[in-house]
C-alpha cells in the first residue's frame, strides 16, 4: 500500500507505515462485516430448515480431514509471513515458504470442491452456504498470495522491503484474518 | 521505491523498465473493457449450468470492469512492484493536460472529486429522465403509455440509478475535494484507492443502463427474492453494478477515514474539525462497514443465478427472509450514508453565511455520531408487516424512533446558530434553509412509519414513498445543488449568475413540494408504489403531480445551464473568497495549485470564529499554479 | 426596558403558540385512514391521528422560526458584519434532547402499548388450523374464523379452512367476529394489504404469516398488493371484498360449499412452497 503523492516532500516511510496500519485495520473491519453476512446465512438458513432442505438427502458434510489441512496452510502461510518480517536474515526463504502453503492451501481448496460428496447444483442450505462462504475466502486469499508474491519480488536486493519492512509487516495482519475466518469456517460447516 | 523518492524520471530506462512505458489512458481502457466483456461472455457460455445467459453476462460485466481498470492504468504500479521492475512512472494526472486530466486516471484529488461531480450529475440526469418517464405513464390510469413490464424497468432503472448517486454525490465530488483542503494535507492516504473509488462509478452506471438489453429488471431497488430469481439477465446489471458501487463505498470510505485519522495538520484536533469533515466521516464508517454485507448478499444473488445455489428459494432451503434482512442490514445505514454529509454541508454552510460561530460544537459532532451508532439497529422497521417475530417489533419501532433525538441535535444547532446572526440570503443559504424545511417533513412523515400500527397502512403506500424522496431529494439533493453553488467558485474558478440561481432555488423549491406533498395524500388514498395504473379517483392528484415533477425536472436542468453557462462561458474568474467566509479553503488561492499548501498550515483556533476580532489566517499555497 | 433577545424569545413564543392551537384544530378535523370497520383499523387510525397532532407544534414550531430568522436576523445589504460569538449553552441543549427524548418515548410508549393492547384483548386462543367452525363464527375465544390467504402472481386466493377449505377470489367477513388470517404465498413475496380493514401482511413463499383482525361494521372494502411482485403488481387488487351480517355470512358460505362440492380442490395445507427452482427468464 505504497503510495506518494508528486513531488511530496512529506512522504516519510513513518507516515507510509502508520497510514498502511490503521488503514489494514479499517480494511479487516470492513472485510470481518462480509464474512459475517455468509456466518448469519448459515446459522439463519440452518434455523429455518425450511422445507427440511438444509441437509438436503445425500449431502453429507465433506471430509474433516481435507478441511483441516486447508486451514493449517492457510495459518502456516500467516505464520510464516510474520516469521519472514521479524527475521530480516531469513525474509526471503520464509516468504517464500509462505507463498508455498499458500499455494497449496488453494490447491486442497480446489480439490475439495472436486469432491464434495454432493452435488451444488441440486440446491438446499448447508451445500449453498458452503460454496458461497468457501468460495469466497479462496478468492480473498488469491488476491492476498499476489501481495505476498509482491513481496517477494521487492524483498530482493533492488527491492523495497529493506525501507519499507515496517509498512509490510502489516500485511501479517490479513494473512491471519484470513486463516482466522478459515478456522471459524472450518469450525462452522464440519462440526455444527 | 526508495529510489524513485528522491530520483527523477528522466533516468535512462532498462529495457524491462521500457516495458512497462505502453500508455494507458481512456481509449485503451475503453477498448480493454469491450474486449474483457466479450471474453467473459465466451468463457461464461463456457460453462454456463442451466440458467441462459447469466453466467456470461456477469461474467462479462466483471471482466469488462476489470480491463476498463487495467486500461486506464491502476495495473501498471501493481504489476511494476509484483514483477520487481523499477517504478519508471506513476499516473499523477500531470501527464495529461486540459480537459484530458479529467478524463482519464488522476491522482490528484482534486481532479477526482471534479470527475465525481460531472459523473454524478450525469448520472442525476440519466435517474431523472427515468422519473419523468415514469410520471408521464402516471398521467393516465386506464391508458398507459408503456406496457407493465416497461414500466417496472423505468421504476427500478430510475430507483437505483438515484441510489448510486445518491450514495457518493456528496462524499464523492465534495468530499475528495475539500476534506484534505480542510485538514490541512497535501495528499490523502491512499490516492490510489481513492481514484479506484472514482472510477468504479462509470463501469457501474454503464453496466446498469446496459440493463435494458437483457430486458431489464422489474425488482425495484430492493430486489427481492424470489421476484428477482424469476427476473431475467438485466437483473445481473443489478447484481454488478451494485456491487462496484458497493466497492466505491468501501474504498473510499477506507481512504477517507485513513486520511481524516492519521493526516490532520498539526493543531486539527478532533474537535477543530469542520462539520462537514465530521458529516464524512461518519458517512465512511457507515459505508465501509455496511457495503460488505450487500457485497456478500449480492454474491450470494449471483450464485444462485448462476451456480443453482438456493440462498433465498424456500423450497430449497433457502428463504427470502434471508435477502430482506441482509439487503435492508446495508440498506438501513445506506440511507444515513445519504444524509449525514448533506447534515454535514447545512451545518458547514450556515455559520458561514450567519456569521456566527457554530453554535454547540460538541452537540452536532454527538448527533452525526448517534445517528450513525442507532443506524445499525433500525433496519427491520422495513419488514415490519413481513411477518418477522412480533416481539422484535417493540424494539425496532424504539431504535427507530430514537433516531429523532440525534437528528433534533441537528435543528437545534442550526437554530442556535441562527439566533441574532447576520444571516445572508445568498444563494447556499436559501439551499440550507429549503433543506431544513424539506427534512422536517420527511423527517417527520418517518416517524409515521416508524411506528408499526400506523406503519401498518402506511407501508409500501405513496405515503412511504413520499416520505424518502423528502429526505433524499428535499434533503440530500437540495444540500448538493446548495453545495454545488457554494463551492462552483472554488471548484471551477469561475462564477455563476446569482440572480439566475435565486430564481431556480425558488423554481425548485416550490416544484419539490409541489409534487410530493400531494403524494402523501396519496399513499393515504390507498395508492401502493410501483403501479402502473391506479384507483380512477387519484387521478386528478397524479396529474398534478406529473406536472410538478415536469416543472422539477426543468429546474434541475435550469441548474445544469447556469453551472454550465458559469463554468465554461464565463470568462471572468472568480474571487479568491466571494463569500467572506473564515474557512481555510477559502484563504487558498483560486483556481488551486497543484499542491494544496506549500508549508502545512497548524491550526490554533476552532473553525467558524467569526466575530472575535481575529485576523483572517494566512495560509502559504503551493508555489507553481496548476495547469490551467 | 426588555432586552432584544427576550423580544425576539416572546414574538416566536407567541406566535408558536397560536399557529400551532389553530394547527392542531384543523389536524383534528382531518379524517386519517383506515377507518373504524375493524378494532385494529380503529387502532392505527388514532394512531395517526394523535401522531398528526403531536406532529404539528413541531412543524409550526420549526417553520415559524425560519421564517423568523429570515426576516429578524437578516444582514444589512451590503454589509459584512459579524454577528454575536455564542458557542452553545449547556443547558437549553440538555433541555431540548430530554425534550425530544420524552416525545419519542411517550410516542413508542404508546405505540407498545398499542401493539400489546391489540395482542391480548384479541386473545386468540390456539386453535388447529382445519378444525370444524361454531355457529356464529368468532364470537367467543377459541372459535375464531381462521381464513388463508394465499398470495400468487397475480391474484389472492382465499380458503376457509373451518368450511373445509372452500376457495374465493373475493374476501368475505362475518361482522363482529374474530378473525386470523394466515397469509402465505406460492411465487413471489406479496403484501396483502386491506385497506379499510387496516391489515397489511407479507405473502412469502413457504410462510405462514398471521394477522389478527377484529370486524366492527359492515361494508366493503378494497383488497390491494403492496410488495413489488412483477408483471401485473398494479392490477393485483379487488374492490369486492366485503363485511356482512353473520346471517348472511353463514348463507353465503354454505352457498359456496354447495357450488364447490364437486371440485376437485387440492388438500388443505398450511402453506405451501413453489415448485422447486422457480428461476431462469
Amino acid at each position: 500500500m505504497s503510495e506518494r503523492a508528486i513531488g511530496e516532500p512529506e512522504w516519510q516511510p513513518e507516515v507510509d507505515a502508520n497510514l498502511t496500519r490503521i488503514g489494514t485495520r479499517i480494511f479487516l473491519v470492513a472485510d470481518l462485516f462480509f464474512f459475517a453476512a455468509f456466518f448469519f446465512t448459515f446459522f439463519y438458513l440452518r434455523a429455518m430448515n425450511n422445507n427440511y432442505s438444509w441437509l438436503p438427502a445425500g449431502t453429507t458434510h465433506p471430509t474433516r480431514a481435507i478441511g483441516a489441512v486447508i486451514v493449517l496452510l492457510a495459518i502456516l502461510t500467516a505464520v510464516f509471513h510474520l516469521g519472514a518480517i521479524r527475521n530480516a536474515a531469513m525474509t526471503r526463504t520464509l516468504l517464500w515458504l509462505a507463498l508455498a502453503a499458500g499455494v497449496l492451501c488453494i490447491g486442497f481448496q480446489i480439490y475439495e470442491f472436486r469432491n464434495l460428496g454432493f452435488d451444488p447444483q441440486q440446491g438446499g442450505g448447508f451445500p449453498s452456504v458452503f460454496i458461497g462462504l468457501k468460495g469466497a475466502l479462496m478468492v480473498q486469499t488469491a488476491g492476498a498470495l499476489l501481495w505476498l508474491a509482491t513481496q517477494i519480488s521487492q524483498s530482493n536486493p533492488a527491492g523495497d522491503m529493506a525501507t519499507r519492512r515496517a509498512t509490510a509487516a502489516h500485511f501479517s495482519n490479513v494473512l491471519f484474518f484470513l486463516a482466522g475466518i478459515g478456522l471459524i469456517a472450518y469450525l462452522v460447516l464440519y462440526f455444527v | 521505491m526508495a529510489a524513485s523518492v528522491t530520483g527523477n524520471a528522466q533516468t535512462m530506462l532498462t529495457p524491462s523498465e521500457q516495458r512497462m512505458t505502453v500508455p494507458t489512458n481512456i481509449v485503451t481502457a475503453i477498448v480493454l473493457a469491450l474486449v474483457g466483456y466479450w471474453a467473459g461472455v465466451q468463457i461464461g457460455n463456457g460453462f454456463a449450468f442451466n440458467d441462459g445467459e447469466n453466467t456470461g453476462v456477469i461474467l462479462g460485466y466483471v471482466l469488462g470492469s476489470l480491463l476498463f481498470l487495467v486500461g486506464l492504468g491502476f495495473a501498471n504500479y501493481p504489476l511494476q512492484r509484483l514483477f520487481g521492475w523499477h517504478i519508471a512512472s506513476q499516473p499523477s494526472g500531470d501527464e495529461h493536460a486540459g480537459v484530458g486530466r479529467y478524463l482519464n486516471l488522476s491522482l490528484d484529488h482534486k481532479v477526482i472529486g471534479v470527475q465525481y461531480l460531472i459523473a454524478m450529475l450525469m448520472a442525476m440526469l440519466f435517474g431523472g429522465i427515468g422519473a419523468m418517464l415514469v410520471r408521464t405513464n402516471l398521467l393516465d390510469p386506464s391508458t398507459p403509455i408503456f406496457p407493465p413490464d416497461k414500466y417496472l424497468v423505468l421504476v427500478s432503472m430510475h430507483s437505483v440509478m438515484m441510489i448510486f448517486v445518491a450514495s457518493a454525490a456528496i462524499v464523492g465530488p465534495f468530499g475528495n475535494f475539500f476534506v484534505p483542503l480542510m485538514i490541512g494535507t497535501n495528499r490523502m492516504a491512499f490516492p490510489r484507492l481513492e481514484a479506484l473509488s472514482f472510477w468504479l462509478v462509470p463501469p457501474a452506471i454503464v453496466i446498469l443502463l446496459a440493463a435494458p438489453i437483457f430486458g431489464g429488471f422489474q425488482t425495484g431497488w430492493t430486489g427481492y427474492a424470489p421476484l428477482s430469481e424469476q427476473a431475467p439477465a438485466g437483473f445481473d446489471s443489478y447484481i454488478v453494478g451494485f456491487t462496484l458501487i458497493g466497492l466505491a463505498l468501501v474504498t473510499s470510505g477506507i481512504n477517507m477515514l485513513t486520511t481524516i485519522i492519521c493526516l490532520r495538520a498539526p493543531g486539527m484536533t478532533w474537535t477543530r474539525l469542520p462539520l462537514f469533515v465530521w458529516g464524512v466521516f461518519s458517512a465512511s464508517i457507515l459505508g465501509t462497514f455496511a457495503a460488505p454485507v450487500l457485497a456478500a448478499a449480492l454474491s450470494m444473488q449471483a450464485l444462485d443465478r448462476t451456480m443453482n445455489t438456493t440462498f433465498f428459494i424456500s423450497s430449497n432451503g433457502g428463504s427470502p427472509y434471508l435477502w430482506e434482512n441482509l439487503f435492508w442490514f446495508f440498506g438501513h445505514p445506506e440511507v444515513y450514508i445519504f444524509i449525514l454529509p448533506a447534515f454535514g454541508i447545512v451545518m458547514e454552510l450556515i455559520p458561514h453565511f450567519s456569521r456566527k460561530p457554530i453554535w454547540g460544537y460538541k452537540t452536532a459532532v454527538v448527533g452525526l455520531l448517534g445517528v450513525t451508532l442507532l443506524s445499525w439497529f433500525v433496519w427491520q422497521h422495513h419488514i415490519f408487516v413481513s411477518g418477522i417475530a412480533p416481539a422484535l417489533r417493540p424494539f425496532y419501532m424504539l431504535s427507530t424512533e430514537m433516531i429523532s433525538i440525534p437528528t433534533g441535535i441537528v435543528f437545534l444547532v442550526a437554530f442556535g446558530t441562527m439566533w441574532r446572526a447576520k444571516i445572508s440570503m445568498a444563494v447556499p443559504m436559501l439551499f440550507c434553509l429549503a433543506f431544513l424545511f424539506n427534512f422536517l417533513l420527511g423527517g417527520i412523515s418517518g416517524v409515521f412509519l416508524s411506528d408499526v400500527p400506523s406503519d401498518v397502512t402506511l407501508h409500501g403506500s405513496y405515503f412511504s414513498m413520499a416520505h424518502f424522496h423528502y429526505t433524499i431529494v428535499g434533503g440530500e439533493i437540495f444540500a448538493i445543488v446548495g453545495a454545488v453553488y457554494y463551492w462552483f467558485p472554488k471548484m471551477t474558478g469561475r462564477m455563476f449568475n446569482q440572480t439566475l440561481a435565486k430564481i431556480q432555488f425558488w423554481w425548485m423549491f416550490i416544484t419539490f413540494n409541489s409534487t410530493f406533498l400531494p403524494l402523501f395524500a396519496a399513499g393515504l388514498l390507498d395508492m401502493p408504489r410501483r403501479v402502473s395504473t391506479y384507483a380512477l379517483n387519484l387521478q386528478g392528484l397524479n396529474d398534478w403531480v406529473s406536472i410538478s415533477a415536469y416543472l422539477l425536472f426543468s429546474s434541475m436542468v435550469f441548474f445544469a445551464v447556469i453551472v454550465i453557462w458559469g463554468w465554461f462561458f464565463n470568462s471572468e474568474p472568480a474571487p479568491a473568497d466571494p463569500w467572506h467566509a473564515r474557512s481555510i479553503e477559502w484563504q487558498l488561492p483560486t483556481p488551486l495549485p497543484r499542491r494544496n499548501f506549500a508549508r502545512i498550515p497548524t491550526f490554533t483556533r476552532p473553525p467558524y470564529d467569526y466575530g472575535e476580532g481575529v485576523p483572517r489566517p494566512v495560509i502559504e499555497s503551493g508555489a507553481e499554479p496548476a495547469p490551467a | 426596558m426588555k432586552s432584544p433577545r427576550r423580544t425576539h424569545a416572546l414574538r416566536l413564543l407567541i406566535a408558536w403558540a397560536v399557529l400551532s392551537v389553530i394547527g392542531i384544530v384543523i389536524a383534528m378535523q382531518i379524517h386519517m385512514p383506515p377507518g373504524d370497520q375493524t378494532r385494529q383499523g380503529a387502532d392505527e387510525t388514532s394512531t395517526i391521528s394523535l401522531m398528526l397532532v403531536l406532529a404539528t407544534p413541531v412543524f409550526v414550531g420549526v417553520v415559524v422560526f425560519l421564517v423568523y430568522a429570515a426576516f429578524a436576523f437578516r444582514q444589512t445589504r451590503g454589509a459584512i458584519e459579524d454577528g454575536p460569538v455564542s458557542r452553545g449553552d449547556l443547558r437549553l441543549q440538555v433541555t431540548w434532547v430530554a425534550l425530544t427524548a420524552i416525545v419519542v418515548f411517550v410516542l413508542a410508549g404508546i405505540g407498545i402499548a398499542e401493539l400489546a393492547g391489540s395482542a391480548n384483548a384479541t386473545d386468540f386462543s390456539s386453535q388447529p388450523l382445519g378444525a370444524s367452525g361454531t355457529q356464529p363464527v368468532g364470537a367467543s375465544a377459541g372459535h375464531e374464523l381462521q381464513v388463508q390467504v394465499i398470495a400468487q402472481q397475480w391474484y389472492f386466493t382465499y380458503r376457509y379452512a373451518d368450511y373445509g377449505g372452500v376457495e374465493t377470489l373475493h374476501l368475505v367477513l362475518p361482522v363482529d367476529a374474530n378473525i386470523v388470517l394466515h397469509v402465505t404465498s406460492t411465487d413471489a413475496v406479496h403484501s396483502f394489504w386491506a385497506y379499510e380493514l387496516g391489515v397489511k401482511a407479507d405473502a412469502n413463499p413457504g410462510v405462514d404469516n398471521v394477522f389478527y383482525v377484529t370486524t366492527m361494521h359492515t361494508g366493503s372494502f378494497t383488497v390491494r398488493c403492496a410488495e413489488l411482485c412483477g408483471l401485473w403488481h398494479g392490477n393485483m387488487f379487488d374492490t369486492n371484498g366485503k363485511v356482512v351480517s353473520q346471517d348472511e355470512f353463514a348463507s353465503w358460505i354454505s352457498g359456496q360449499q354447495a357450488s364447490e362440492a364437486d371440485l376437485q380442490l387440492p388438500p388443505y395445507a398450511p402453506m405451501y412452497f413453489p415448485s422447486p427452482r422457480v428461476k431462469g427468464s
